[in-house]
Parts: C-alpha cells; structure tokens; sequence
C-alpha cells in the first residue's frame, strides 16, 4: 500500500506539471485545461458525475468480485484436477489472447446495452491474471512440504486448505493488485462501446462536444477510485499475509 | 491391522535402485535396527535421498525406478525430517508442532506440544512466526513437531547439514536424547557425525551397501582424538576408497 502522505504528496506534484505544462506552453483550454478548470467543472457538475460515477463504480465492483470468485476457483479447480487443467488451459489462454477491445461489441451484442456486458467485460479482463497468480501459488510450493503433510496423514481438503492456499496467498495479493489496477478498464472499453450511463458514456459524450473540462473530470474521477480500489485491495492482502516478510517490505 | 511381532528387530529393505536406466543400487539388502540409530553414508547423487522417499512411500522423480521391498512395512509409521526445517511460514512454533493433528482434524492435545516445546528448549517462542528464529531454532522445532507425531521410524535427510558447528553439536546430542527409543534412519556425507549418533552404519558402495564396522562403544559418542581419528581412518577413507573405484 501506498502511504497516504507520500500519496498526497504525488497527487499535488502531479497537478502542479499538468498546471506548469498547461500555463507555460499556453495550450489552449479545450486541448489541455488548466488544473484549477477541472476542479471547477467537477464542482458544477458534480450531480452528473455522481450518478454516471455510481454506474461505473457498481459495474466494476461487481465484476471485480465476480472475477475473484472465478478466478479463485479455476485456481483450485486446476490444482485438484488435472482433466480440467488440461482442458481449461488452453482455452484460458486462448481467451486471453484475444484483444479485449475485440471482444467488447460481441459482449454487447449478447449481454444487452445495460451493466451487464460491462460488469462480464471488467471480469474477463481481471479473471486470467487472478487464475493464473493463485495457480502457480498453489502448484509452486516446496514438495516436501506436500510429502511431510502426506506424511502426516493430511487428506485432499486439508492439504489444500491448511498448506496449499495459505502458501499460495502471497501470489494471489499479486494478482488480486494486478487485477484492482485493470478492473476499470473493463468497465469503460464495455461502456465506450455501447452504453448511455457511466463515466466511459460521459468521457466520450463530453468529448464530441468539446467540453474537455468535463472529460477530464470524469477521467479524474476514475482516476481516484482506481487508486481507491488498489489501495483497499492492497490493504486486505497484506492483512492475510502478515507472516510473509517479503509482503511487508 | 496386524499386530506388530515383538520379536521382530529389523526392518528388512532390499531391491534395487535406476536412473534413468543407469543402475545406482543393484539387489542390495540391509537390516535397519530398530529402536536404533542406523546412517547410510555415501557422496551426493547415489541415490540416498531417493531411497529414504521410497521406503516412506513418497512420490520419488519419474527418472527413477526401482524394485524396492521392506518387510511389513504396512506396520509402521513413518516421520520425515529433512536438512530444511519445512516449517510453514504462516503458522507459530506452537501451531507448526502440532500441525499433524490439524492435518487429520484431531482434538488438539495442547499440553503435549507445549511440553515438547520444552524439552527443545524454546517454550519462549511458542508464539513467534518461524521467520523470527535462527536456523538451530527452527531445526529445534522441526524436532518437536517429529517427536509430537510420535511415530516408530524417523527418516532423517541430512538433518545436521545446514548448521554451523557448535549448534549442531547441540541438536545432535538434544536429537540423540529425544529419540532414544524410536528407530531413526539417517542419511548423511558427513563421517564424523555418523560416528557419534549411529549404532550401525552403512555405506554406499560400488552399487551395494555394506556394514561399516563401529567401535565398541555405544553412541552417543563425544568428539575426541578417537573418534577424530576412527572418523578419518576407518570411515572417510573407506569413502575415498569407494570413490576411486567408480
């Protein structure tokens, strides 16, 4: 997690290059408005970034909690059954290798113009690395550990439950950060591609008619619950994995 | 299950031992002593390891094959401790003792483990993560927990291997106190240290493994002009010897 006051820090550097670049180089408002623009634009409309907000922040949530659930049981799945990981695999990676800008019209087509293409987009885009984190975290542990617990008299929930997942919670926190941060993503490409709600909606509705100020607004917006969502998601993993030195470095 | 024979004192292992087709151990027999400390010495990559695994019934590399038997081995129990502690790193000292009872989902006997904790000397951890502790620390531990499943044969890995001397000296001897009436099999490089614990000692050697004679005192034996100079002349050269002959 990243600490709050070094955060505020980066935020207020941040505004201060956007507010030099955009008054030394004198560019006009509607290509690159001013700081001070923005924020009075996120003031005045602050009741239609509210609702597109809540749209976009539901539709990513949902799908990012979809995408864990699934990923986090393809993951066992894999690992107790070696039928299915031949099987799934490749169409696991073959999904994955299609370009999710491809997909997002298809999504549409079939799940309807409403949050339901976007919450299956931000899922599809967040379930191979959540999958593939846990998987390996699953499969990567020292055999003899597995061996010693056979050993022990360890049986199949056991070995998963009390050294198989608890091993693999550090790669899953991995994942699980990799995914917070590409989550909205998938909610926007579904809500550019077809929509009338949501802040992808709004970026492109105030782009063709040349409000900037309003774009970037809804950009800002998205901007801070991305970090939000990180942080939150970043949070919870470093409480399940309290004992593992190399997460609290 | 059968009763045990308690007229039974060996367990008898025989068979031989492939990689990938290269023979490492041809119809070798020997008798483990039980409730005995028994060490088979012998350089890296003779198949030590791998013969421990199988006489455990742990899933051993597919390059190897073999036609391993040991008598009544269905009878017996078996406990692994290896030169890495295996300590589960999301659990304490105290959890990772008692870690078999939560494997099978029994009633935890917490008196026990803290008792044994004890006895290896680190009841002020109970605790602590095993990230807080040194290497002799954690090997104490991984003493604890062998002792806490209670099992009648120890299958040891080059346990000692990875401390510095003065420490292992102390888990040697603590080791040796701790499992004086269970059957411990040992498999080590390391002469002088199958000198002071072992009752019997084997070698590997030209395909077989054979007796090493000991001297007549019993283990455990302190580190002396002798047993310095039985280590050297008695032990290591009968490895250099098997070296050579390769």
């Amino acid at each position: 997690m990243i600490k709050t006051s070094k955060m505020l820090f980066s935020i207020l550097l941040f505004i201060l290059i956007w507010w030099a670049i955009q008054y030394l180089t004198k560019t006009p408002e509607f290509i690159l408005p001013s700081p001070y623009n923005v924020f009075a634009s996120i003031i005045i409309n602050k009741g239609i970034l509210f609702f597109h907000s809540l749209i976009t922040f539901f539709e990513i949530i949902v799908g990012f909690i979809l995408g864990i659930i699934l990923g986090i049981y393809t993951g066992i799945l894999f690992i107790i059954s070696k039928t299915t990981r031949r099987w799934l695999f490749p169409f696991i990676i073959f999904m994955q290798a299609i370009p999710i800008f491809a997909l997002a019209p298809v999504l549409t087509l079939w799940f309807g113009y409403g949050i339901w293409s976007k919450i299956i987009m931000t899922t599809t885009i967040i379930y191979f690395p959540i999958t593939i984190a846990f998987y390996d975290g699953l499969k990567r542990i020292n055999p003899m550990i597995v061996n010693m617990a056979k050993l022990m008299g360890a049986n199949k929930i056991t070995m998963l439950t009390k050294i198989r997942i608890p091993h693999a919670l550090p790669h899953l926190s991995s994942g699980l950060k990799l995914a917070a941060a590409f989550a909205p993503m998938g909610a926007i490409i579904g809500e550019w591609v077809g929509s009338s709600n949501g802040l992808g909606y709004l970026m492109l509705y105030a782009s063709g008619r040349v409000q900037i100020d309003l774009m970037f607004s809804a950009i800002i917006i998205l901007a801070i619950f991305t970090l939000l969502l990180y942080n939150i998601t970043s949070y919870i993993t470093k409480q399940l994995t309290k004992w593992d030195p190399k997460s609290n470095l | 299950m059968n009763k045990i024979n308690t007229n039974e004192r060996y367990l008898a292992i025989a068979g031989s031992l492939k990689l990938n087709n290269k023979i490492l151990l041809s119809n070798f027999k020997i008798n483990i002593n039980l409730k005995k400390w028994n060490t088979i010495i012998g350089q890296s990559g003779l198949g030590k390891s791998t013969l421990l695994k199988i006489i455990a019934n742990l899933d051993v590399p597919e390059n190897f094959s073999h036609s391993i038997k040991i008598n009544n081995k269905n009878l017996y129990r078996f406990s692994w401790m290896a030169q890495d502690d295996l300590l589960l790193p999301w659990l304490t000292v105290i959890e990772n003792i008692f870690l078999g009872e939560s494997l099978r989902r029994e009633k935890i006997n917490f008196d026990k483990a803290h008792n044994l904790l004890n006895k290896v000397g680190l009841t002020s951890v109970a605790n602590n993560l095993p990230s807080t502790l040194s290497g002799g620390m954690k090997q104490r531990v991984a003493l604890a927990r062998t002792l806490f499943e209670d099992n009648d044969i120890i299958l040891m890995d080059e346990p000692f291997t990875s401390l510095d001397s003065a420490t292992k000296m102390h888990i040697q001897e603590l080791a040796f106190t701790l499992l004086k009436d269970k059957t411990v099999l040992m498999v080590t490089h390391d002469p002088l240290e199958a000198l002071l614990l072992s009752n019997s000692l084997y070698i590997i050697s030209n395909k077989n493994i054979k007796n090493i004679k000991l001297p007549n005192t019993l283990p455990l034996r302190e580190i002396n002009n002798d047993t310095l100079s039985y280590s050297y002349n008695n032990i290591l050269k009968i490895i250099q010897k098997s070296y050579e002959e390769q």
